[in-house]
């Protein structure tokens, strides 16, 4: 089998000669970028060098100027620029998972109504999206914390339920922006831990976003971007 | 910035409107007139709560994202004078543009208010203020914002970590309904008797301190009631928008309350008033009778009308702070693919739930503590009552409006896009 259908079959994301430019300035300047099925990629840069605007691109947030981003989907490889803003919503509902440096869970909510909310939005009942919520919670160490709200957890714990809920609807790849960026260096390590076993663990995919070298040390593969330029890759375990 | 200049425009244009009609009022001599003079110092007691709310909302936009940074600046170990000066500084100038962008626009509305008829004649020139009367109504909106903005930082200079932490959900005393609803019932025996005094006069006297007790009742048991009925559409929820608005109300049922409360008043007036003018109106008034019947009326939607704008314009200016203040969590939740028609609807029935509580609840109220006068006036006068109902439809549907113009405001924070 030719390296290039090696290749597409096990890229679940695929970004060719990625372009965005937010007025005059570059934020991608054709960045390539392969993301396997079942990898944790991390995303390392400094401030400013295009490492959330190529999450966003990936993850269909934002649509690129130049190039294209492809997704492996049942029914051959989707261009993610070929679809409605509507459709790249829906993807982003079902497909994919997102996990934000705040949380940014509702604060109104309880831990086990935050995590339903996908499921919600997808038309199952309560009831059953709470039992699924509330087991994808246990998952992850949070058990008997369903009913309390966010005031209510630590920060470790509050980003867990973040996790939970990117994880509700087994979503092919999970995207992960400084999810450990407000906490501590030992709840990190806690949070990132639950990241991955939660994500790659059951052969899901991970994409994170991170300045920290700690954190992407634990990933498969790492990417470093420079304005807006991949720079380099790490292999840090085999991607066989 | 612009919001709470907007907010604060709009309270000042309300009281110099109200202001200037109760001016005119004033100015007249008749003995007869006392009545009117009574009855638009009700109007005003009525429009207080409103007009409180709005400014609040004003107040409140910009000291809502200022006390998350002044707590920030305290906890690192900032003085009370400095977290103290820069908010009442911003606050003050913020109502001090907004007051004056209300007088300009004051100016040229006042001669429409003056086509207003009462008396059989319009208003006229009487509603216009001397320069004095209006530079003491900025000076007065100026002085509001400055007030609350101290009492707003109060909490941030002694309880730091109570701004920053929001832990539990508000809870309201179920008790404070039943002694309401016990009041109410109570009302109920003492009104009806006023129908059988056969004047004008005697129908507007009796009512009057029945109506000012339940309207105490009314402010009492609103958030009980509204914290009620969330509850039980926080079980019945099925959908996201549905589970969304029911916390969002139970995260503080006198918030939700206190922000419709001024139509939960001027709903409980409209009806009072619209069977009081249809009882006068039965009786067969003539000459200064029947002229005073048609005044209550014109004066009972006058009320209504700025009642439901100036929930309307604070429902507007709230909803609009919000999407603002919690930015990253809008911007979240659409990133992460929740469609925006969900967080549409979710922010719509956190407003018009309590809403149609407050108006037609307190509609409600009224019918039922004026039971026998409704249900002869309703026979008798159909077309009053139909008229009060169609302008509660109205300023329900105003609100509504208000949300919607909103819209804008969530689109452009999800329109922008983290750089990094």
């Amino acid at each position: 089998m030719s390296r290039t259908i090696v290749r597409m079959i096990t890229a679940v994301l695929e970004a060719q000669g990625l372009v965005k430019r937010y007025g005059d300035a570059v934020a991608l300047d054709g960045v390539d970028l392969t993301v396997r099925v079942g990898e944790s990629l991390a995303i390392m840069g400094a401030s400013g060098s295009g490492k959330t605007t190529l999450l966003h691109c990936l993850a269909g947030i934002v649509v690129p100027d130049g190039g294209r981003v492809t997704l492996a989907t049942a029914n051959g490889r989707l261009d993610m620029g070929s679809i409605s803003d509507e459709e790249r919503s829906e993807l982003r509902r079902t497909t994919f998972g997102f996990v934000f440096q705040q949380g940014l869970l509702i604060p109104e909510l309880t831990a086990v109504e935050n995590v339903s909310l996908p499921m919600l939005l997808a038309g199952a009942s309560r009831r059953e999206a709470e039992r699924q919520a509330s087991a994808g919670l246990a998952s992850l160490g949070l058990e008997g914390l369903d009913h309390r709200r966010l005031g209510q957890l630590s920060g470790g714990q509050a980003q867990r339920v973040a996790i939970a809920r990117a994880q509700v609807m087994a979503p092919a790849v999970v995207f992960a922006d400084e999810p450990t960026g407000a906490l501590d260096s030992r709840t990190s390590m806690e949070v990132l831990d639950a990241l991955i076993a939660s994500t790659t663990g059951r052969g899901r995919t991970l994409v994170v976003v991170t300045h920290e070298s700690a954190v992407a040390r634990r990933c498969d593969r790492t990417v470093h971007l420079s304005d807006g330029c991949l720079t380099g890759v790490d292999e840090h375990r085999s991607a066989s | 910035m612009l919001l709470p200049v907007i907010a604060f425009a709009v309270t000042t244009l309300v009281i110099l409107v109200v202001y200037g009609g109760v001016a005119a009022f004033f100015s007249w001599t008749r003995p007869e007139d006392g009545i009117y003079q009574m009855l638009a110092v009700m109007a005003m007691a009525l429009l207080v709560a409103p007009l409180l709310t709005l400014s609040e909302s004003a107040v409140a936009l910009s000291a809502r994202s200022r006390s998350d940074r002044l707590a920030s600046v305290r906890l690192l170990g900032a003085s009370s004078r400095t977290v103290r000066r820069l908010p009442m500084i911003e606050a003050t100038l913020l109502a001090c543009v907004g007051a004056l962008i209300g007088v300009a626009v004051w100016l040229a509305v006042a001669p429409l208010v003056g086509l207003i008829q009462f008396r059989g004649a319009p208003l006229g020139a009487a509603v216009m203020l001397a320069p004095v009367q209006v530079a003491i109504v900025v000076l007065a909106v100026t002085a509001v914002a400055l007030g609350r903005s101290v009492t707003g930082l109060r909490r941030v200079l002694i309880t730091p970590l109570g701004v920053r932490t929001r832990q539990d959900a508000e809870h309201v005393r179920k008790w404070i309904v039943v002694i309401g609803l016990g009041a109410l019932v109570v009302l109920a025996q003492i009104v009806p008797a006023a129908g059988g005094t056969g004047s004008a006069w005697g129908v507007i006297a009796v009512i009057c301190i029945p109506f000012t007790l339940a309207m105490g009742v009314l402010r009492l048991t609103g958030p009980a009631i509204v914290g009620f009925v969330a509850r039980r559409q926080l079980r019945q929820a099925q959908d996201a928008a549905q589970l969304v608005a029911a916390r969002t109300v139970l995260e503080s049922p006198q918030a939700a309350w206190h922000r419709v409360a001024g139509v939960a008043m001027a709903s409980f007036v409209a009806v009072v008033g619209g069977v009081g003018f249809a009882l006068i109106e039965m009786a067969g008034p003539g000459g200064d009778e029947a002229v005073l019947a048609a005044d209550v009326r014109t004066g009972v939607f006058v009320v209504l009308a700025i009642s439901f704008v100036m929930v309307a314009c604070s429902v507007g200016v709230d909803e609009a702070g919000s999407v603002l203040d919690r930015k990253d969590l809008v911007l979240g939740l659409d990133r992460s693919g929740t469609p925006r028609a969900v967080m549409e609807r979710a922010r719509a029935r956190a407003v018009v739930v309590p809403l149609l509580i407050a108006s037609l609840g307190s509609a409600a109220v009224a019918g039922v503590m004026l039971f026998p006068l409704v249900g002869i006036v309703t026979i008798v006068q159909p077309l009053t009552l139909l008229t009060v109902a169609a302008t509660l439809v109205t300023g329900v549907l105003l609100v509504r409006g208000a949300l919607w113009a909103t819209r804008p405001v969530v689109r452009s924070v999800i329109r922008s896009v983290d750089r990094h």
